[in-house]
């Protein structure tokens, strides 16, 4: 039952901006992710929330009281660090119960707790164990149990699943999902992984250099990007953004950019005409990915990827022409700055509301 | 083959250290218990023909033992106990500063280091006499610490810079005042590089000629003692060497005991 507002942040080091006038709201049992490349403020933004790194300027509201100036302790939050933090001297069980023994919990609920939060986690097979004699997917856990043990007011996660094999990332993921669901705690969510962001967050907020560039549900900001950056870093494989002036031309857009997904690609005409776009081109590389193919294509000198369903594999050969067909109103514009420009055909386009900005 | 050519290789470089480093320690041993004729001859031999522990008997019974000993154990132990009182929460400190403000700390630390030992030790002598504590342990161990804290907290500066900044702060989301997190992670995560400055600072006081003879001089430590007895002729060399044998009897006992804390994985499993 806990919102969160950051209000004006912003923080410079030196003469470098770091994190620049950040405004949002946090809801009560948000899944908020913030979503961004490497290096663009994400683990900083959680840190200022967390009381850690002290912004420049700007306020972090929680419940309508200005926090700044309270110690990252009375903060009653919990942070799930990028890279764990575990503390090594410490048994997992000890680990765990370190948030309770500094809040003096009683030694009986200590211990109902610690197994408690352990057992919902399946990790209780290792509570006598040192963090350095069990897996890196058991440590994620031990650390996720650690910041939950203690009710937090606010759950704090830095791309805990970043260390994770592809299987592990799977399971983990859907119990995140599940503990949230479960908890109903309010949840800031950082990752670079936009599968992540889709699938967990129930609002995303897209970062790149310390801005703040687009938020909102996670298919809102997939289906309405602001600009060609968030179009390209939302989506699996990430949209095409080509600016060739013969392409631009071939299709009828006047100027900028156009932004094609690789799935809204088709190989066969559906006789629909005037509703496709044509895109001809050479076909210079084919990945087969089980039921799927990932196909890459060179027009006028630019890359096009796309998927390629099963039944359709006889259609594409490497190494020649190709003319594939994209639906009008699943082609995005973008202006010459690359903010979004509408759709090539603007049906459908007007049903989705835009969340922020 | 490959891997036995290795182990082999490993082995005589090993031997070969273990000669450079024992040889000395076992001319000191033979000097102490050779008869004096097998030694003082131009052909000194490696291997004596008897062994005596007369000359340890001497050291102990003539050379009025006892009470030195226990000062200069006294001494060291104040030594160490002073440079960890002072040295742990400065070194702290330091660690968490900022590079430059922290590392100019340390070279100003240094500072005193720069004049001779024994340009100080006069007027630290007239000091300890005006407070009383001329000629007492913690005297000598007041005086030896300014020489020893800036050491001790150097190394311990390391220590603590090399525990991760992570886990304290992650203590304090936790729950944990700044000091709560100093003394519950911080702490314990250190005591590795806290047990070799408790052994620097040991060994410093414990081998500390200049100050100790200025400070100290009627009631001394060991060295200064060894000093005065072997100037006045006492027993001869191989008594003196008998004795230094005594003297570092504590320092391998420390070193055992301590050793067995000197752990070098104590952040395994901390990050990632
Ligand atoms: N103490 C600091 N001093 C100077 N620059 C800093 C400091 N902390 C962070 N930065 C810079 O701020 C930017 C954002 O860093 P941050 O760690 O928040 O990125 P991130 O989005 O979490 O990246 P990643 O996905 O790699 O974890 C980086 O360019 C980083 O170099
Ligand atoms: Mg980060």
């Amino acid at each position: 039952m806990t919102e969160l507002r950051l209000e004006n942040i912003n923080l410079r080091i030196g003469n470098k901006t770091i994190i620049e006038d950040l405004n949002l709201k946090i809801e009560s049992k948000d899944f908020f992710v913030f979503l961004g490349p490497s290096g663009c403020g994400k683990t900083t933004t959680l840190r200022i929330i967390a009381g850690l790194v002290q912004q420049t300027s700007g306020d972090v509201i929680v419940d309508g009281n200005v926090i700044n100036d309270l110690s990252p302790s009375k903060r009653e939050l919990s942070l799930v660090f990028q890279d764990y933090a575990l503390y090594p001297h410490k048994t997992v069980f000890e680990n765990i119960a370190f948030p309770l023994r500094i809040a003096h919990t009683e030694r009986q609920q200590i211990i109902d707790k610690v197994k408690e939060v352990s057992s919902f986690l399946a990790i209780e097979h290792i509570l006598g164990k040192k963090p350095s004699n069990i897996s890196g997917g058991e440590r994620q856990r031990v650390a996720i149990a650690r910041a939950l043990v203690k009710n937090p007011k606010l759950l704090l996660m830095d791309e805990p699943l970043s260390n994770l094999d592809a299987k592990l990332r799977d399971t983990v993921r859907f119990e995140l999902k599940k503990i949230h669901n479960e908890t109903g705690i309010t949840t800031v969510y950082v990752t670079h992984d936009q599968l992540e962001a889709m699938t967990l967050g129930t609002k995303v907020a897209v970062m790149n250099g310390g801005k703040l560039i687009q938020m909102g549900p996670p298919m809102n900001v997939f289906e309405q990007p602001v600009n060609s950056f968030v179009a390209s870093f939302i989506g699996s494989p990430p949209m095409n953004i080509l600016s060739a002036p013969e392409t631009l031309k071939g299709v009828g857009a006047e100027s900028g950019s156009i932004g094609v997904r690789p799935r809204a690609v088709a190989v066969t005409h559906d006789a629909k005409g005037e509703e496709y776009i044509e895109l001809t081109g050479k076909i210079e590389g084919i990945n087969l990915l089980g039921n799927e193919a990932l196909v890459l294509m060179r027009i006028n000198g630019e890359s096009l990827y796309f998927s390629v369903r099963r039944e359709q594999f006889d259609q594409i050969a490497e190494g020649k022409m190709k003319t594939v067909y994209v639906e009008k109103n699943r082609v995005y514009l973008f202006d010459e700055t690359g903010q979004a420009n509408g759709r090539l055909k603007a049906e459908d386009y007007a049903k989705t509301e835009i969340f922020g900005s | 083959m490959n891997n036995i050519g290795k182990s082999l290789l490993w082995y005589i470089a090993m031997i070969i250290v273990s000669i450079f480093v024992l040889f000395p320690l076992y001319l000191i041993m033979i000097i102490a218990l050779a008869p004096s004729g097998e030694i003082f001859n131009s052909s000194p031999v490696l291997i004596p023909s008897t062994i005596t522990f007369s000359r340890f008997f001497l050291v102990i019974a003539v050379y009025d033992f006892m009470p030195h000993l226990i000062l200069s154990l006294e001494t060291a132990f104040l030594v160490s106990g002073i440079c960890l009182l002072f040295g742990i929460p400065g070194a702290y400190a330091i660690s968490k500063m900022p590079k430059r403000l922290g590392y100019s700390i340390i070279i100003f630390l240094f500072v005193t280091q720069m004049v001779p030992e024994i340009v100080i030790a006069v007027p630290i002598a007239r000091t300890m006499l005006i407070l009383g504590l001329y000629n007492t342990a913690f005297g000598i161990a007041l005086a030896q610490s300014s020489i020893a804290l800036p050491m001790i907290t150097y190394v311990l500066v390391g220590t603590f810079k090399s525990v991760p900044s992570r886990l304290s702060e992650s203590a304090q989301i936790d729950g944990a005042s700044k000091l709560q997190a100093f003394y519950s992670i911080d702490l314990p995560l250190a005591l590795t590089g806290i047990y070799v400055a408790v052994i620097l600072a040991w060994l410093f006081s414990w081998d500390e000629f200049v100050l100790a003879s200025i400070i100290a001089p009627l009631h001394t430590t060991l060295p200064v003692l060894i000093y005065y007895e072997i100037t006045r002729g006492v027993g001869g060399v191989q008594a003196a060497d008998a004795f230094s044998i005594i003297l570092m009897i504590p320092v391998i006992v420390l070193v055992l005991v301590l050793q067995r804390y000197l752990k070098s994985n104590v952040f395994a499993g901390a990050l990632k």
